[in-house]
């Protein structure tokens, strides 16, 4: 990663010295953050609450912001109902394969439309932004029919193959390598470097920003899927974790310390995920030349 | 063929765990697909659809032994009403169907079985003597599920919605020691132990809960051979201005909110600041278990200008592409057997759609079943014609809409009702 | 999408035409296609023909869905008063979500800019929403405002405050609020991401030449934002027209049809009135209005860039 031409990531729109928009205007904005942290967070906590409660607190009308008794085992009941484990590895193998393809085809195909000009092109590039604009469900139909036909469904593939790869990401990658400078790509031809390897060794060590943004993003968004797997698999085995919720709904009502322990644990992937990722997303998506 | 792991060490340790083991879960993945043994095309499977709320141990034990006896792997799959609905219309589409499924009310198996997704069980259940179908079952429940001399579903439980939920004491405080048994004497209770925090009733925001207030007024939801609906006219403005009136009126009960679970006013009674609420025996396990303090009375359907309640309860189904239909009859057989009912009754309280069920005297001698039974034998006769024009959900998502715009958005009865059978009926052409 | 940045070399096109230049031409694209090979095998099997497919369904109606009946559909779908409401409160709902969101994201974007201590936790909380399932944050809003059985009712009593039925009187405000809610956060991270492209000179010499903070922001800081607030509009405008979970878990299109999008008037014909001729055309009318105004939406936006 040598001399990019790029703004300095740590130039906050600084000024010379603080000027105030109005006097106090510094505790006024942590006390929008706080209220909007608050508004933002509490809700979420709540979920902790019901996680904890008992059935009977949770059937009774009066809601409980915290428990008499919390209920730890009530994670250890998920897990009894139904095989969570399981799902909770059905998740992950699914939003895992997922990403990784993600990882693999968008950047690709962001490169050639960033840095190629070939007959075609544009019509290529609209077609692929229209894709952006169809519901899921509107190809879900025949996406099944055909997976039917082919034996797909119930299986690891059948939950894979329609995402692998998406026009969101691919444009986010193109955006991004759209500012890459060309020099060391033409140094590398000179060189006679195939174009595989000028892609792996020159191109793909600079996108790291952007390819931390895509994972978390990507992932994210298939971890929490609901429609397809549910219409995608047939057997409890295969179910992923969002549909394994859904079992602790009794026929008129929700089960919900159930099912709000089970979202935390939901959510716990997502976390780490995000933890680890999170220093990158600001600097990847500023990177991208989204702006 | 190259991978993520091409970025430099360092990067990549940065990028820390979760890529990596992402990168090895997914190269797993890919280089070893993973089919399960249990897929629906197994020869030796047996896939069911049911209603996760409906997972009683009776019908384990039933389904388990099913499975033992025919050397069978079961495939028992729970869900949400919406979703095995939405699971088994793509089903349909696509040919790849369970063995037996869960019916979600009288009339969606007729809707199937014109459509020709589900077959008729007619003979079947002829060469079926220890069945006794349908002479054990109640009229009412069979006849909804029939059309043109065809039986399209097995009536599997069978509830009726208007029980009238009372708490005794709060009763007993505002003077009454009986419950109330006519429209006069139920809006007389409500406004009595109407104060503080606490509401005579609590009305539901979901349609089929305004059945027992129009059946008790004679209104018959649909006769779609005369192209009708909630006739008479007068008879079903006069029952769903008295709920709009219990609201906004004379403020006995809140207004319902627009959700997709119907608990509110089970939670509210619960919660003692309903004294009443008008539902059937599915609430019977959440009341007894969220307010076991509270003396639960349960009292029949009250009576307008009759006394009606109106029918619920699910079904079985075979659909028309499963690999043995007479296997799934055998599982019916064994599900709706007597001694099943019994225990699913003793288990959950969930009532029965079977005559010797309603005779039996375990059933008779329990305070609480015979007010259910006696609920049951009042159920009023739904049309059979809806189903089978397949607008059955179309009309009924449209009724809700009028409903909820009548007891949530305060809409003037007369209109939205005369909206609704506007629209009912060019859905109907 | 140019900006102050420096811009990306310019595509290559050459005046004279020596041999060796076309075969070096024909080699890029030969490796383009090869490249996109892929993609195009995926993208052609997994939406072209499944839209293709649906066109042919919008194009049958009947009982079982294969009998011809042409235009039918759409004209139906223009005359369908359920149609036109789900469609109506749709655009309200994707004008309020779109334009309060980008309001709320620029403000949290501005102030988590600033060198505040705790910048990075607040960035962090705020973005939980997003992260989270929309079923869980459908269930848990809709547990919360339940009027009479709702925690925040209860908080409000005992504060001595009246309780609120924004899921009754203000059903679709209240949908927009829980989008809102939802994805702050997200719409933060990208202005956040426009202010950092944002050359810190261009103050300086602003501030040097004596403007105060209010006329930097909206004379540097809101213009040089317009690319990403575009973005932000275009992709937001095209998730709003498509949004299905919410009414379907929140209030499942109430009271009456108050909240039922377009998207889940789509499902409901779909699944429950087992019309799937007609959900087709639905589809591909729902296509054709996200084409049009997102082509709308970046025209106005490429004019306003010219001006900056």
């Amino acid at each position: 990663m040598t001399t990019l031409s790029l703004p300095a990531p740590g130039v906050r729109g600084g000024t010379l010295r603080r000027d105030r928009l109005f006097p106090g205007d510094r505790a006024a904005a942590y006390l929008l953050l706080i209220i909007l942290g608050l508004i933002t967070v509490l809700p979420l906590l709540y979920m902790i609450s019901l996680a904890l409660q008992t059935d009977a607190e949770a059937f009774a009308g009066d809601p409980v912001i915290i428990p008499s008794d919390p209920q730890w085992s009530n994670f250890a009941r998920l897990f009894e109902a139904a095989p969570f484990g399981r799902f909770f590895v059905n998740s992950f193998i699914m939003a895992g394969a997922i990403t990784i393809s993600h990882l693999i085809f968008d950047p690709l195909i962001g490169y050639v439309f960033a840095k190629f000009n070939f007959p075609g092109k544009n019509i290529a590039f609209i077609a692929l932004l229209t894709t952006l604009m169809v519901p899921f469900f509107v190809r879900m139909l025949p996406i099944y029919a055909l997976f039917s036909n082919l034996g797909w469904i119930d299986t690891y593939r059948g939950l894979i193959v329609p995402f692998l790869m998406d026009a969101y990401g691919i444009f986010l990658m193109r955006q991004f390598i759209q500012t890459l400078p060309n020099e060391l790509i033409e140094a590398a031809r000179v060189d006679g470097a195939s174009e595989l390897r000028i892609y792996a060794q020159v191109i793909l060590p600079q996108l790291k920003p952007a390819l931390a943004v895509l994972a978390l993003l990507t992932f994210v968004f298939q971890w929490n899927e609901f429609l397809w797997p549910l219409i995608a698999t047939s057997s409890t085995e295969m179910r992923t974790m969002p549909i394994g919720l859904t079992l602790f709904n009794q026929e008129y009502f929700t089960q919900w310390n159930l099912t709000a322990a089970g979202a935390l644990i939901l959510f716990i992937p997502t976390a780490i995920f995000f933890v680890v990722t999170q220093k990158f997303l600001v600097e990847g998506i500023s990177l991208s030349g989204i702006k | 063929m190259f991978t993520p792991h091409q970025l430099n060490r360092r990067s990549f340790l940065r990028l820390g765990l979760g890529v990596s083991v992402l990168g090895a879960v997914g190269a797993g993945t890919a280089c070893a697909p993973v089919t399960p043994q249990s897929s629906k095309g197994g020869a030796n499977t047996f896939t069911i659809y049911w209603n996760a709320g409906h997972t009683y141990k009776a019908y384990e034990a039933v389904i388990d032994q099913f499975g033992k006896d025919h050397d069978l792997q079961i495939n028992w799959q729970k869900f949400q009403w919406p979703d095995l609905t939405t699971k088994l219309v793509a089903d349909f589409k696509s040919g790849n169907v369970p063995d037996l499924v869960e019916e979600v009310t009288a009339g969606t198996g007729t809707q199937y079985g014109i459509a020709g997704d589900v077959i008729a069980i007619d003979d079947l259940a002829k060469g079926d003597t220890g069945m006794k179908f349908p002479d054990d079952f109640i009229d009412a429940a069979v006849t909804a599920r029939q059309y043109e001399g065809k039986t399209y579903s097995i009536p599997f439980h069978l509830t009726a919605n208007g029980l009238l939920f009372y708490n005794k004491g709060l009763l007993a405080d505002a003077g009454f020691a009986t419950p109330p048994t006519t429209w006069e004497e139920f809006l007389e209770m409500t406004k009595a132990t109407t104060k503080d925090k606490v509401t005579g009733t609590a009305l539901n925001s979901d349609p089929s809960y305004s059945a027992p207030f129009y059946h008790q007024q004679g209104v018959a939801f649909s006769d779609v051979t005369k192209g009708e609906f909630l006739t008479p006219e007068a008879s079903a403005t006069k029952a769903l201005q008295f709920m709009q009136d219990l609201i906004y009126a004379h403020r006995v009960s809140p207004a319902p909110v627009a959700t997709t679970d119907y608990s509110g006013p089970q939670k509210l009674f619960s919660a003692k600041r309903a004294a009443t609420f008008l539902s059937g025996p599915w609430d019977l396990g959440p009341v007894r278990q969220g307010s076991p303090d509270i003396d639960l009375g349960v009292a029949p359907p009250l009576k307008g200008s009759v006394q009606a309640s109106a029918m619920a309860g699910a079904g079985l189904m075979i659909p028309t592409k499963a690999k043995n239909p007479d296997l799934s009859w055998e599982l019916i057989g064994k599900l709706t057997a007597l001694e099943t009912e019994m225990a699913a009754t003793k288990e959950a309280g969930m009532s029965m759609p079977r005559k010797s069920w309603a005779a039996d005297p375990a059933v008779a001698s329990d305070e609480t079943l015979k007010v259910v039974a006696t609920a049951l034998s009042l159920i009023a006769k739904q049309d059979p014609e809806l189903p089978a024009s397949g607008k059955a959900n179309q009309i009924n998502e449209l009724y809700k809409k009028a409903y909820q715009q009548i007891v949530i958005q305060q809409h003037p009865v007369d209109a939205s009702l005369a909206d609704f059978r506007t629209q009912a009926k060019a859905a109907l052409s | 999408m140019t900006t102050a940045l420096a811009p990306a070399a310019p595509p290559t096109a050459p005046q004279a035409r020596p041999r060796w230049e076309s075969r070096a031409r024909r080699r890029e694209a030969g490796t383009a296609w090869r490249f996109l090979l892929p993609a195009v095998i995926f993208f052609v099997a997994l939406f072209f023909v499944p839209i293709l497919n649906q066109l042919v369904a919008a194009a049958n109606g009947g009982v079982d869905g294969t009998t011809f009946v042409g235009l039918d559909n759409f004209v139906t779908a223009f005359n369908d008063p359920e149609v036109i409401h789900s469609f109506t409160i749709t655009l309200i709902y994707a004008a309020g979500s779109v334009t309060i969101g980008i309001g709320i994201g620029i403000l949290l974007a501005v102030i988590l800019n600033q060198a505040l201590p705790g910048r990075t936790l607040f960035r962090s909380l705020l973005l939980i929403p997003y992260l989270t399932s929309v079923a869980i944050i459908g269930l848990l809003w809709r547990n919360i405002l339940d009027p009479q059985i709702g925690i925040l009712n209860r908080l409000l009593e005992t504060v001595g405050l009246p309780g609120q039925t924004w899921l009754s009187t203000a059903p679709l405000a209240t949908i927009i609020g829980i989008t809102i809610w939802s994805s702050a956060g997200y719409t933060m991270v990208l202005f956040l991401a426009g202010l950092q492209g944002i050359p810190g000179m261009y103050y300086e010499a602003a501030q040097i030449d004596g403007a105060g903070p209010w006329r930097r922001f909206f004379s540097i800081t809101l213009p040089l934002l317009a690319p990403t607030t575009l973005f932000v509009s275009v992709i937001g405008v095209i998730g709003a027209l498509q949004q299905f979970a919410l009414p379907y878990i929140v209030t499942g299109g109430g009271p009456g049809n108050a909240t039922s999008l377009y998207a889940h008037r789509v499902f409901i014909v779909a699944f429950n009135d087992n019309q799937f001729g007609y959900a087709s055309a639905l589809s591909v009318l729902l296509l054709i209005v996200i084409l049009i105004l997102s082509i709308i939406q970046l025209k106005v936006g490429d004019r306003a860039n010219d001006h900056t």
